[in-house]
């Protein structure tokens, strides 16, 4: 059956979609046995709870993000997406779909729209929203004070916050990433450009955390809600927009977010996508003319944003490079979530991925000077990719 | 090979058979997807495998060049190599060597052809075409034939191919090309027999003779001397542009005069209504890309006709392609409006596209099949036609081809358009 646009914006409730039944709550616990201090490798379990029981199954971190295409994994046939056991936490990016207007999953109906439309599933796959591709990292129209420049196949769109909202309310993702002011122009940016940047970024993030009417008549925010650590390679500018996640809201803004007393309180976890913060690191380094390892770099700059915020929050990132930089990062910052897209990128390029770790090779570990590996006690096998912990903080 | 007709159809030519090979049994009639180059093109063995498929072609003039017979022969055969695990049949090569290369020039010796990555002149003989397909190791292959056209030069699309094709049927060089097929099956023959393969490998032969019923008539019955050596016979020479109301009436020239003891397997053919009219004819077997090829193309195929998912009248469409189709795709009630979404941009639709494209044949050859052990295949055929094409109208050739046999797609639909020409049916925007 045909639903013509202008029906469907008269559809287009977002009220109507959401009930307490279909809503999900996202735990991120550390296993206090395994964490190494602030910065440093550390064990969790991530778990959704969903309120209509389609509770998928726990995620034990570190562990990996499938990364998809226009809502897809790509390449895998669906009934091969329900065959593993390995896709858990799937990043949607949600620009695809304003290449129609009003955009199509939020015409769906039903308690999952976005999983039902994409053909995840629900008691297999978490969503994780966000409105634009972590991995594309090419230059677009700079975002406005209130919008965001995303891109889809047409064109150009912009989206609003209010937009964002609305959609995010209509599509139900289990976990959504608040919009942000990342500029893809050249770095370093100006102390102004950096101070709007900080200035949207809380003001989109507070938007989201906005309370949402449900059924009853206590407001509650049931959003699981990322946000992108912004600031790009300024550290003051990264240090700022942390300390404004933690300080009080006053007046207005008090008003508008309550029962939020900070906007730390209504965030679940912490993002960073590597593909502006790389291009903005070689743009200075090239400025400078002094060769730059970037892992590094990246590793001191999530220090700056990580360090004035609770150290038991999930910390993701997209599009690390290599494996070595995702063992670096797990190693040195204490990363919970890494994207896949580097090795779902070799298999559309026909590489297939052939190492394995930890290193069994004789041959190889006699020259290694790392201690061996920390074996975990239930001795589980971890769903997802089999990441084991090393110890190689001596 | 044992072949055994199960059930004839009381008013038309159609029958159902059982078809013993190596690797399994297989129904007739059927329809066989070509997975070209050893796949499905986005499909693995057990996805085709899964939707009931047990009879797939591959291209020996793709498995040739790459990998190649010495790969083929180190992975223990073609069905090892893709992991296909049922029935197998592989064409000559013979056609490929025509379509896609720039230079070929048939000899009695063989097909002289230019290697399309190193450009060395290379020859295809009979004897080397049956070598090749028993390094493949198919359940049912193909004599080298010579197709009988002229060399075309290297067309840039596939509507002057036809054009230049269509006018090069007639004339002496068809004839040649007929009376070459003939000496070139005996000696594919021997070439199958010295090599003790017999049993496992069923060499089919290939009626030529273009659109001139003398010459056809001449190879009919030239081959059918030949029968206690052959296990089949293809029907060659068609589906290369020629008017469709040509088509049906060599179609049934041939069938009419081969043995009713050997499967009869109609080359190049996929568009439903042609099926169904071969198969009323007395066909048995057919293979097309068009499922396929037309499924990554974002075209998916309906009882109700062809359904374009590019277009945008399906972008909100929350409803699969058909309620009624058991395929991965329609079974898990993936939407239009989704399959519209990313049609032609992501490969995992064209499989989507391809699993329920693959099942609409499988399902019209079953109904088919179900029809005519039941004794009510023209009623299948009426009921198809009327539903397939709606109020389009009935393409003229096929309203010919079933009243031939003894079916009236008119009766009870007296004011049905009748459609010149070839009568396809396009889904179009709204």
């Amino acid at each position: 059956m045909v639903v013509h646009w202008y029906e469907a914006s008269m559809l287009f409730n977002p009220l109507r979609r959401l009930s307490r039944a279909s809503m999900s709550v996202l735990s991120f616990a550390l296993d206090e046995s395994f964490t190494s201090g602030q910065f440093g490798p550390r064990l969790g379990k991530l778990d959704l709870h969903r309120a209509d029981g389609s509770s998928p199954p726990s995620i034990r971190t570190p562990a990996l993000i499938t990364a998809t295409s226009r809502g897809i994994v790509p390449h895998l046939s669906q009934d091969h997406v329900a065959l593993t056991k390995s896709i858990g936490w799937t990043q949607i990016h949600f620009e695809s779909f304003l290449e129609q207007s009003p955009p199509v999953p939020t015409l769906q109906g039903g308690p999952h729209p976005l999983h039902t439309f994409l053909h995840h599933r629900p008691d297999q796959q978490i969503i994780a929203l966000s409105v634009r591709d972590p991995h594309d990292g090419r230059e677009i129209t700079a975002n406005g004070k209130d919008f965001v420049s995303v891109r889809c196949v047409r064109g150009v769109r912009k989206m609003t916050p209010t937009a964002w909202r609305s959609y995010v309310l209509s599509c139900n993702p289990d976990v959504v990433t608040a919009l942000s002011d990342i500029p893809f122009t050249n770095s370093p940016q100006s102390q102004k450009r950096t101070i709007k940047t900080l200035e949207r970024s809380t003001a989109w993030l507070a938007d989201l955390l906005r309370p949402i009417d449900l059924d009853s008549t206590t407001s509650t925010h049931p959003l699981n809600v990322l946000v992108h650590m912004v600031g790009g390679t300024e550290d003051r500018a990264r240090k700022a927009f942390s300390e404004t996640l933690l300080e009080k809201l006053q007046g207005k803004e008090m008003e508008v977010a309550s029962p939020l007393t900070t906007l730390d309180e209504g965030l679940r976890g912490y993002v960073f996508d590597l593909v502006p913060l790389r291009a903005s690191i070689l743009q200075e380094a090239k400025g400078n003319g002094t060769p730059e390892d970037t892992t590094a770099r990246i590793q001191a700059l999530m220090d700056v944003s990580l360090r004035p915020l609770p150290t038991s929050k999930l910390r993701v990132v997209h599009s690390a490079a290599s494996p070595h930089e995702i063992l670096r990062l797990i190693r040195d910052v204490g990363v919970d979530l890494f994207d896949a897209r580097w090795a779902q990128h070799a298999a559309t390029l026909g590489v297939a991925l052939d190492f394995s770790f930890p290193v069994r090779d004789p041959a190889l570990l006699q020259h290694s000077t790392c201690n061996g590996p920390i074996v975990d006690p239930d001795g589980e096998a971890r769903a997802g990719a089999q990441l084991v912990l090393f110890d190689l903080r001596t | 090979m044992q072949f055994e007709v199960l059930a004839k159809c009381p008013t038309t030519q159609a029958r159902v058979s059982r078809m013993k090979l190596a690797h399994g049994v297989t129904l007739l009639p059927t329809f066989m997807p070509v997975a070209t180059q050893a796949a499905i093109k986005g499909l693995t063995p057990q996805q085709v495998e899964a939707l009931g498929i047990n009879l797939i072609l591959n291209n020996t003039y793709h498995l040739n060049l790459r990998p190649g017979i010495q790969v083929l022969k180190e992975a223990g055969g073609a069905h090892k190599f893709q992991g296909w695990k049922h029935n197998l049949l592989t064409d000559s090569g013979g056609f490929q060597l025509v379509s896609l290369n720039k230079f070929t020039k048939i000899t009695e010796e063989g097909a002289l052809f230019e290697s399309p990555f190193d450009g060395k002149p290379t020859m295809l003989t009979p004897e080397e075409s049956i070598s090749i397909q028993h390094a493949i190791g198919a359940d049912i292959i193909m004599q080298l034939d010579d197709v009988g056209r002229a060399i075309p030069a290297f067309l840039p699309d596939l509507d002057s191919l036809w054009k230049a094709v269509s006018s090069l049927t007639v004339g002496p060089r068809v004839g040649e090309a007929m009376w070459r097929t003939i000496r070139w099956l005996d000696r594919c023959i021997e070439a199958h027999e010295k090599s003790c393969r017999t049993d496992i490998q069923n060499l089919f032969a290939i009626v030529q003779g273009g659109l001139d019923p003398q010459l056809r008539d001449q190879c009919l019955d030239e081959m059918i001397r030949r029968k206690d050596r052959i296990a089949g016979y293809a029907i060659g020479g068609l589906s290369g542009g020629e008017a469709k109301d040509v088509f049906w009436r060599i179609i049934k020239q041939c069938a009419d005069k081969l043995p009713s003891d050997r499967p009869r397997y109609s080359m190049g053919i996929g568009f439903a209504e042609d099926l169904l009219v071969c198969v009323a004819l007395g066909v048995d077997m057919a293979d097309c890309v068009f499922p396929t090829r037309t499924a990554r193309f974002g075209v998916a195929l309906t009882f109700s006709g062809p359904v374009n998912l590019r277009l945008s009248k399906h972008q909100a469409d929350m409803a699969p392609i058909d309620e009624t189709c058991p395929c991965p795709t329609c079974a898990s009630r993936t939407s239009r409006a989704f399959l519209h979404h990313n049609v032609t941009l992501e490969t995992a639709t064209a499989h989507a596209i391809t699993q329920h494209n693959l099942v609409f044949q499988a399902r019209l050859m079953g109904q088919a099949r179900d029809a005519i052990i039941n004794g009510t295949f023209p009623d299948y055929l009426r009921s198809f036609f009327a539903t397939y094409f709606g109020n389009n109208g009935y393409p003229e050739w096929c309203v010919n081809a079933l009243r031939s046999v003894g079916v009236d797609l008119l009766e009870g639909r007296p004011d049905v358009k009748i459609l010149p020409g070839d009568g396809a049916k396009w889904d179009r925007a709204a």
